[in-house]
């Protein structure tokens, strides 16, 4: 009786079940709504349109969700006259992906926002989903913030058919007097301490025969600790400071490691005497126990704990994972200290600073601190929405400085800046507090929630020309400046290079080969530096040429990529040329808070 | 009970030091990641813990614990979980049942056809046009009915059943006049249950980990379970670390949080301790049935 008892349970429970699948099969939308918290009712109109508009935008980049109900979202919606009433963001996993999953399921949105060097604006061009905006950046009477983006800029992004499919944001708004700071730390870092005890100074590591000499002084030093330094390392995983050291050799080495000839052509940055050499140079330095090994396989946390750990006598990498904070730390000086009040006290001990780098005698360094002034993000309209030209007019407001101070401050009744003899002063207290970016509940919930940053990747200006009261940089991000400085003296900052920008043809021998390219190069790259002789290096440089030859195809695609930069020079992109005539200093030196932007 | 002899003793000796050893070196890195997850980001960038947290901080699950969204997503992560997991040992277990016995027709196409299925997919856009066809997109019913049935359990079921389910047991049952239903019910199910612990413990444990699903096929962020939910802060708090290195530009030090608390990699150990910890709680409750014969006291020959 019990046992059968137990088997109607049980029996029961499975029915019960299959019914709940069922249910389920009946409910197949159950709960789901518009996402990120959208709301169909947003109050925000503006004066000038009666009618809201009911729009909405796809940010497949984005994984922070927005609140339509925030306050400076609505005030957005409100100045803008645009109201969104969805807006969907991505998950973190790859884009293309994404978007081809968007695509087939044929709800595209009225507007996408996606990084500006993406692949798949020339996809979503190939399909006709996107609207060509042309029109509304010449007529300088009904869309003036939109006219008066620099030519250059909009012919930058000018797809293949030679329209425009995309807005940029946070371009340049005067491209020839950009910002100085264009986030460019790269090149040689040296230890202050280490420096000292070799015995030398910065004017001698300037030539390779004495950063040679620099490295060989390093070698047997040890820290406090008794552990030896390591005289050099190229930073993080994957030879991140390797187009340094090939800029010394006078090889461009970034993107794919194309390289422009006299003669208009490309070729790859292996193919050239500097290459090899630069590899030469490297494997002696590890023959002579003068660079890091490990820097051919190590992943970034090691590199991390061993420059925290002030193990490095110098340093060829991208500059940002600099110890200086954590020095400045365990030297019990505050992270906020300016440069001017550091310089004053002295720098601590195991203090990074960035220097000129070494070059082969006879070499123009090539460029490797690139500057784009084109903008970081873009936005395409969908060839079906309803009412562009409302679209287009609310994005032309967003390109004002009012619109870029409400989108980084919000409201000036949110008491997070005020406005000072036309200057956005900061109130810190506010900006750094719980409603912006501080507090408990701060960073992107806040962004979530109150909407204010956000709206900038959409469309906006850059910061460069916003007049502002900046305070103070703290020191350890003045070194950052610095190397930035260093880099346009010694000739290695430059406007993104035509090689660059071009992108590759979707399915073609680029696109195919180039993941198989980067596999080759890693595990090449360590061969060769780890070369037991000068003959085991020979033997994996023609290895590797070989490889690239038969496995990555290389002649196959420096062809077809040749064909494309030939074609790509031709048009008014390929064409552009950006002569700087002053660059915006920010208030990297001073102890005292100053006005920049203008 | 004799007494164990030098050599009985030796063995056990290297036997308990062996598993210790194994056991310790299954448990270690486990504590590794939550000494790192209760440790400041900055301070375990200078390396050397190993044993116990140096600079203590619950700030890195504050940070993935303040939005208000994760107890919906943890809702939602058991729902799918216990209705997933129990719907496909069901469905997976009738289907194997059926395939197991010979009698049915067509039994070897169907087979074949499972087979097929199983080593060659349609690939992921057809898959999410199936979804669309069937209003499963965005619906918590897209973490269940996919799964519903398993061809590799489905074999490993049937297998199961054709070797430990007796015949004879099975033609007992029909001479007492029971039918298939019956068989299932009161000789298939009370004996399998070891193999459903098992099979039920993988396919609980995909459904709590599996957050692919609610990433590319749910886009209302109210119906995203918690591992979907994590990877989306993840990439929130790598963003936010971009955006302070970019609002460094503006000078200020950002106060976000403890900022010598928070590094992408602490808070990657805190997201994996809060995703993990929940399912192994389940695993002391379906132990019991690992250790169990499959058929205590079923037949006596």
């Amino acid at each position: 009786m019990k046992k059968g008892w137990k088997t109607n349970m049980k029996a029961t429970g499975a029915v019960v079940l299959a019914l709940a699948l069922l249910a389920g099969c009946s409910n197949g939308n159950g709960g789901s709504k518009a996402t990120s918290g959208a709301s169909a009712s947003n109050a925000g109109t503006d004066a000038a349109n009666a009618q809201p508009t009911h729009y909405t935008l796809y940010a497949p980049a984005m994984t922070t969700p927005i609140n339509l109900d925030g306050p400076v979202t609505q005030e957005v919606m409100k100045r803008s006259g645009l109201n969104w009433d969805k807006v969907e963001i991505g998950n973190g996993a790859d884009l293309s992906q994404q978007i081809n999953l968007k695509l087939v399921a044929g709800d595209f949105p009225d507007a996408i926002m996606l990084p500006s060097d993406s692949l798949v604006w020339s996809r979503l061009v190939d399909e006709k989903k996107l609207l060509p905006l042309d029109d509304y950046f010449n007529n300088a009477k009904d869309y003036p913030n939109l006219a008066a983006i620099d030519k250059r800029i909009v012919d930058y992004w000018r797809a293949a058919d030679g329209h425009i499919y995309m807005i940029p944001s946070a371009y340049e708004k005067i491209i020839d007097e950009p910002s100085a700071w264009q986030g460019n730390a790269q090149g040689l870092w040296v230890q202050n301490t280490i420096l000292e005890k070799a015995g030398m100074t910065l004017d001698d590591i300037k030539t390779l025969e004495g950063f040679e000499k620099y490295l060989k002084a390093v070698k047997g030093l040890k820290d406090s600790q008794g552990r030896a330094i390591i005289p050099l390392s190229l930073g993080g995983e994957n030879f991140a400071g390797l187009q340094v050291v090939m800029s010394m050799f006078g090889v461009r080495s970034a993107d794919n490691g194309y390289n422009e000839q006299a003669d208009g052509t490309v070729v790859q940055d292996y193919k050239l005497p500097g290459f090899k050499q630069a590899f030469q140079w490297l494997n002696h330095l590890y023959l002579d126990g003068l660079l890091d090994p490990e820097t051919a396989f190590q992943k970034k946390d090691l590199f991390k704990e061993k420059v925290n750990n002030l193990r490095f006598g110098a340093m060829l990498f991208d500059g940002w994972d600099n110890p200086n904070v954590t020095t400045l730390k365990n030297s019990g000086l505050p992270e906020a200290i300016t440069y001017k009040a550091l310089e004053a006290k002295g720098f601590p001990d195991g203090w990074f600073a960035p220097t000129y780098l070494p070059v082969k005698s006879g070499v123009k360094p090539a460029p490797y601190a690139y500057f784009n002034p084109f903008g970081s993000n873009g936005t395409g309209i969908s060839a079906n929405v309803k009412d562009p030209d409302r679209m287009m007019k609310g994005i032309d407001w967003m390109q004002t400085d009012e619109a870029f101070i409400l989108m980084e401050y919000g409201t000036e009744e949110m008491g997070a800046y005020k406005m000072e003899n036309g200057a956005a002063v900061e109130n810190s207290e506010v900006f750094r507090g719980p409603k912006f970016w501080g507090g408990d509940n701060g960073g992107m919930a806040s962004v979530t929630e109150y909407g204010f940053w956000w709206w900038k990747n959409f469309a906006s200006v850059g910061a460069s020309h916003i007049k502002t009261m900046e305070p103070p940089w703290p020191a350890y991000n003045a070194m950052l400046y610095k190397a930035e400085e260093i880099n346009h003296e010694q000739g290695t900052f430059a406007l993104i290079p035509t090689e660059s920008r071009i992108k590759p043809v979707i399915g073609g021998k680029v696109e195919k080969y180039s993941p198989v390219q980067s596999d080759i190069r890693l595990q090449y790259y360590a061969k060769m530096l780890l070369a037991k002789s000068d003959k085991d290096f020979e033997n994996a440089y023609n290895q590797f040429l070989n490889e690239m030859k038969v496995r990555g195809h290389d002649e196959e695609t420096a062809a077809e990529f040749n064909e494309q930069y030939k074609a790509y020079s031709q048009t008014p992109a390929g064409q552009i040329k950006v002569d700087v005539k002053r660059s915006l200093p920010r208030n990297v030196y001073s102890d005292q808070p100053a006005i920049i932007g203008e | 009970m004799g007494r164990s002899t030098p050599g009985d003793r030796a063995f056990t000796i290297g036997n308990t030091l062996l598993l210790a050893l194994f056991a310790f070196l299954c448990a270690y890195p486990l504590w590794y990641i939550l000494i790192l997850s209760v440790n400041e980001g900055t301070d375990t960038s200078l390396g050397g813990i190993y044993w116990w947290p140096r600079a203590f901080t619950l700030d890195n699950y504050r940070v993935m614990l303040s939005d208000h969204t994760i107890l919906g997503a943890f809702w939602i992560t058991v729902k799918r979980t216990v209705i997933g997991t129990f719907g496909s040992l069901l469905v997976t277990s009738m289907v194997a049942f059926a395939l197991s016995r010979r009698e049915l027709p067509g039994r070897k196409l169907l087979l074949f056809v499972f087979l097929f299925v199983m080593l060659f997919s349609g690939g992921l856009i057809p898959y999410y046009i199936q979804l669309m066809n069937l209003n499963l997109l965005n619906s918590f019913w897209v973490y269940v009915f996919p799964s519903l049935f398993s061809i590799w359990n489905m074999f490993v079921m049937k297998t199961s059943f054709q070797s430990n389910i007796p015949e004879n047991v099975v033609e007992s049952v029909k001479l007492d006049g029971g039918g298939y239903t019956r068989i299932y019910f009161n000789i298939v199910l009370p004996f399998s249950m070891p193999l459903f612990a098992a099979l039920g413990l993988f396919t609980a444990v995909g459904q709590w980990n599996d957050w692919f699903t609610g990433a590319f096929f749910v886009n209302d962020l109210s119906l995203q379970p918690l591992p979907t939910y994590l990877q989306r802060m993840l990439s929130t708090i790598e963003a936010t670390h971009m955006i302070s290195a970019s609002q460094m530009a503006t000078a200020n030090q950002t106060q976000l949080y403890n900022p010598d608390a928070i590094t992408t990699k602490s808070v990657r150990m805190a997201t994996i301790m809060i995703t993990i910890l929940p399912i192994l709680f389940v695993y002391p409750f379906v132990q019991r049935f690992f250790v169990k014969g499959v058929l205590i006291g079923s037949v006596k020959e």
